[in-house]
């Protein structure tokens, strides 16, 4: 059992970190990003190749990885989301329209195999209790970046910014922020948590082109159940179905393991749609 | 003087847009006489007509009354699997459990849009999203009803009563049959209280209330139709393909968005939208597959998905809305400030002319 709530917090942690990006993104922006998880798949991709090409440990591949994804991030907000700022309807084509394209553009380079990195971290075993190094790792950086974010959420300027316009942004455009601006930084930020999430989870999965769909689905209930835009929500969130996925495939049946958390998140959905840490009402702000 | 010119135009609009439909669905009905020795492209047109008439099934709710459901598979997987199990099992007829196929589906759909109406926007679509995956967790757990991961395989035993035929011109004119079924549905819809209630729940849910529309149950109307339509569409693709594999059937990727997708391109909300989007993009889907396709896995969707962006930033309102309003462009150009004049008393003598 207490295995089970071990390996419960150890997803939870990569759930979390999955889900910063898309706090960020979904959010500030409010757009709902379905290429969350290729933009994953190609931040994984990207920490694979570079690791084996230079030879070089995979933790160290942050220092490329994230600057490359927020440059992608930077590039996606300015030249497409922006062009259609005002139209929920056509964000959601176009994120769609980058998934596919992210998706099989590296189906085509890899022709559909499967990559994994051949290193094994080993794991510390506690009493009778066995962890995981390389989810200890995703853990551990899970709370950094957690309170990281949150400094610079409340304690800079920029950020107090982001908050802003992630609260009202014909208000924030009233008072002089530069809106669009913002939403391109809140874009390419979102980015490089994915690219951190990116080289955190590539010694622990499987690599392949489809490797980010799942991840998808898991960090929208994350975010809507820990709040728009909520950074501990999302630690929080990302603990609470880790742990509910864990257990309810111990104590109900494996193939089922995900059933639970569905129904939960469809719950807070209708009863709290802003979530368990987010402001009430905060998410009528992005629905029409 | 004006009034009474102004509405002759409008009905000698509407009149003309109903000779090029029927025009249109003349062709499209002679195509497959012409490539009756080809079965690759039979297929071609079979898939695009019964994509053409699931698409205006999801236009229905998600065109009209602006409700974007990315859950749509669900009900093409009700119709599916009811098909197939009780064709497997009790050796009932296609053509039978076509129709209790759609009760189902109107029931489910009122257990999911119970809770789901009451979201807005993007928070429907995420939750119409979570709820497909839940269901597709649900089939491929009841392994003893649905086979689980392996999916139904049905045999080969052609009679008309199987809803199996040897000639697969046989299935072409059931689909195209389909679609005009949706098309004359999605007529009526729009033509009545119906359809103009779900187009100001759309545009305005709150303003519609206080016009004394009730948003919930009529969502829930156009939903009904949309579902059992869609249930429609799946028990003949199940026939059809002779295989019910969850993976695809129940895939939100290539189902459920689908419709969406083959929507949008065409023109949302319009009457000729889907069946345009699906007529087009159905070809070049299958085409892209067969020549790309084989020389890289997933190329053919590289181009698919640069299309779809491009249709997204530079043509919002899809090949119809394009259309249209270059068509203007030019009659205005042409007219001057006169036709601008009729073109607004037009729009408030007849709004079915802008919808058609």
């Amino acid at each position: 059992m207490g295995q089970i709530i071990i390996s419960g917090i150890l997803l939870g942690g990569i759930y979390a970190i999955v889900s910063y990006g898309l706090t960020l993104i979904f959010g500030v922006i409010r757009v709902i990003n379905f290429a969350h998880g290729s933009l994953l798949m190609v931040g994984m991709f990207m920490a694979y190749y570079l690791s084996k090409g230079m030879n070089l440990n995979i933790y160290l591949m942050m220092l490329i990885v994230v600057p490359l994804m927020f440059i992608l991030g930077v590039l996606i907000q300015k030249y497409l989301l922006s062009k259609v700022i005002n139209e929920p309807d056509m964000q959601l084509f176009v994120t769609f329209g980058l998934l596919l394209l992210f998706e099989n553009v590296m189906l085509a380079v890899t022709k559909g195999e499967f990559f994994s990195l051949d290193m094994n971290m080993g794991t510390i075993p506690i009493g009778s209790l066995v962890l995981d190094w390389g989810r200890l790792i995703n853990l551990v950086a899970a709370i950094v970046l957690a309170i990281l974010l949150l400094l610079f959420l409340n304690h800079t300027k920029i950020g107090w910014a982001i908050r802003a316009v992630s609260q009202n942004r014909y208000a924030a455009g009233i008072i002089g922020l530069r809106v669009e601006r913002l939403y391109i930084l809140a874009f390419g930020l979102g980015s490089a948590c994915i690219g951190i999430a990116a080289v955190l989870l590539t010694p622990i999965y499987t690599i392949f082109p489809h490797v980010g769909f799942n991840f998808v689905i898991v960090s929208f209930a994350v975010v809507i159940l820990g709040g728009l835009g909520s950074i501990p929500g999302a630690l929080a969130g990302g603990m609470i179905i880790g742990l509910l996925e864990s257990l309810s495939g111990y104590l109900i049946a494996p193939e089922l393991n995900q059933i639970v958390w569905y129904l939960l998140f469809l719950l807070v959905l209708f009863f709290r749609p802003a979530g368990l840490f987010g402001i009430a009402g905060s998410e009528e702000g992005g629905v029409k | 003087m004006s009034q009474s010119n102004s509405i002759q135009t409008a009905n000698s609009k509407l009149s003309k847009n109903k000779i090029y439909a029927v025009a249109g669905l003349f062709i499209l009905c002679i195509v497959p006489l012409l490539l009756s020795q080809e079965q690759y492209y039979l297929d071609i047109v079979f898939q695009a007509f019964l994509f053409a008439a699931l698409a205006s099934s999801w236009n229905i709710i998600g065109g009209f009354g602006g409700q974007h459901s990315f859950g749509h598979a669900i009900f093409f997987g009700i119709g599916a699997y009811t098909t197939a199990i009780l064709f497997m099992n009790y050796q009932i007829s296609p053509w039978i459990s076509i129709w209790i196929g759609m009760l189902i589906s109107l029931f489910v759909a009122f257990i999911i849009a119970l809770p789901t109406f009451r979201l807005r926007g993007a928070f429907f679509s995420i939750a119409t999203l979570i709820i497909n995956q839940l269901v597709l967790v649900l089939v491929l757990y009841y392994k003893e009803i649905t086979n689980g991961s392996q999916g139904i395989l049905l045999p080969y035993e052609p009679s008309f009563k199987n809803m199996i035929f040897e000639n697969r011109m046989a299935f072409v004119y059931i689909a195209f049959s389909f679609m005009l079924i949706t098309i004359f549905v999605s007529y009526i819809v729009l033509k009545n209280k119906l359809g103009y209630q779900l187009q100001a729940v759309r545009e305005n849910q709150d303003a519609s209330r206080i016009l004394g529309v009730n948003p919930f149950w009529v969502k829930m109307n156009g939903l009904f139709i949309s579902v059992a339509l869609t249930s429609m569409g799946g028990s003949i693709y199940a026939m059809y393909i002779r295989f019910v594999d969850p993976y695809l059937i129940l895939s939100v990727a290539e189902i459920g968005a689908m419709f969406v997708l083959i929507t949008m391109i065409g023109g949302m909300g319009t009457l000729s939208g889907p069946i345009i989007g699906a007529i087009l993009m159905m070809p070049i889907d299958i085409l892209l597959r067969g020549s790309l396709g084989g020389v890289r896995p997933g190329l053919n969707i590289v181009v698919f998905s640069l299309l779809l962006i491009i249709v997204a930033l530079f043509f919002k309102e899809g090949i119809v809305g394009t259309v249209k309003n270059k068509l203007e462009q030019r009659k205005t150009k042409l007219l001057g400030e006169y036709s601008v004049e009729t073109d607004k008393t037009r729009n408030e003598v007849n709004p079915n002319a802008e919808s058609s």
